[in-house]
């Protein structure tokens, strides 16, 4: 199989996971499709020089909430973004409370700073400590003790807009 | 709505659908970045190859003025410079955001610093002679100080020179600054210690 075509399988299995961090950083159509092929053609480039050292989870995490992160002119570019009329939709089977509840959860968690975003996204993900630590460069100790406050803050936020 | 348990609802959300076309995917590889470690390396690019074709013209014109000793530093100058920058580039192409957070974030930071740095640098020493240059080219290499010797003159000098820094100074501020203090903020937010009593 060829990298285009390994690419093409490996990008098709990792859209949940892509989704699901583009959507804790923005809530803006245009800014999602923008976070969503940076991230995607980031992982291109840098699928040539991976060299398994890590898992390929934890490089995937790590390119996308690097990419996340530092995609600081948001709203501001909207060249050349390829239009993807595939990647949002509301599989069969979401009912209304359902994506209420999921819609509360993003938003919420979207006015949490953003560093406390991706260490609850990676949480959320049921990642290790050892695993959050490395996708993030933290000590395992400093992971769990950010975790607690961040759930705490996050159940207050959701609170108060519930 | 009642309490939600955000494990649960996080758990259970459905699960966004692989349906990208190849088309779709083949066109994502080969678009532009817009992030912004491109506009760095971009910049990066655009400086190098200026300086390579301001090397070319400076030197051209003293060696076509036979000014031999000045050509001779010239080039030493320009060949210092251009293997600066073309480090520089070579450097910034190598990254990737492969690395965890925190390094990314910090190379990034290092990087925006440097650039920073450089800019200043530029302001602070290239600006002044440059316009003394100037002034003094534009007077046929014999300006008559006597004639600029008045309060007036020195003071519009010295606002030229004022107005001249701020402009430089808004500019570079404009371009990296708040990215910068933005790397700054994320980093130091990833470096905080939580209270033990949490």
């Amino acid at each position: 199989m060829s990298s285009e075509e390994f690419f093409k399988t490996f990008i098709k299995d990792q859209t949940g996971i892509i989704t699901k961090i583009c959507r804790a950083y923005t809530d803006n159509e245009d800014d999602f499709q923008d976070f969503f092929q940076e991230v995607a053609l980031q992982l291109w480039r840098s699928y040539q020089n991976f060299n398994h050292n890590s898992k390929v989870s934890t490089w995937v995490y790590r390119v996308t909430l690097n990419v996340c992160l530092t995609h600081f002119n948001k709203q501001k570019r909207k060249v050349s973004t390829v239009t993807l009329d595939q990647i949002h939709f509301e599989p069969e089977g979401y009912d209304d409370q359902k994506k209420e509840q999921v819609d509360l959860l993003y938003r919420s968690i979207r006015q949490l700073r953003e560093i406390d975003r991706a260490i609850i996204l990676l949480y959320l993900e049921e990642k290790s400590y050892k695993e959050m630590a490395e996708i993030l460069g933290m000590t395992v100790t400093n992971v769990g003790a950010k975790i607690n406050r961040i759930k705490t803050q996050l159940k207050t936020i959701i609170d108060g807009q519930n | 709505m009642g309490k939600i348990n955000i494990e649960e609802v996080w758990k259970n959300q459905p699960e966004e659908q692989a349906t990208l076309q190849d088309e779709e995917i083949n066109n994502i590889r080969m678009r532009k970045s817009q992030g912004f470690l491109e506009k760095l390396q971009k910049n990066a690019r655009l400086e190098h190859y200026m300086n390579i074709g301001v090397s070319v013209l400076a030197t051209s014109g003293l060696l076509i003025a036979q000014k031999w000793i000045s050509a001779v530093t010239a080039i030493a100058l320009f060949l210092i410079l251009i293997f600066y920058y073309y480090n520089l580039y070579k450097e910034l192409w190598r990254l990737t955001p492969t690395a965890d957070v925190h390094e990314f974030l910090k190379i990034l930071r290092d990087k925006m610093k440097t650039f920073m740095q450089r800019y200043y640098a530029g302001l602070f020493f290239v600006m002044p002679v440059s316009m003394t240059a100037g002034f003094w080219l534009a007077s046929g290499g014999e300006p008559d100080w006597e004639k600029y010797n008045s309060p007036e003159t020195i003071g519009l000098v010295g606002l030229i020179f004022a107005f001249a820094f701020s402009m430089a100074y808004f500019m570079v501020d404009l371009m990296y600054g708040r990215t910068y203090k933005k790397l700054k903020k994320l980093l130091s937010e990833l470096d905080a210690p939580e209270e033990s009593n949490q």
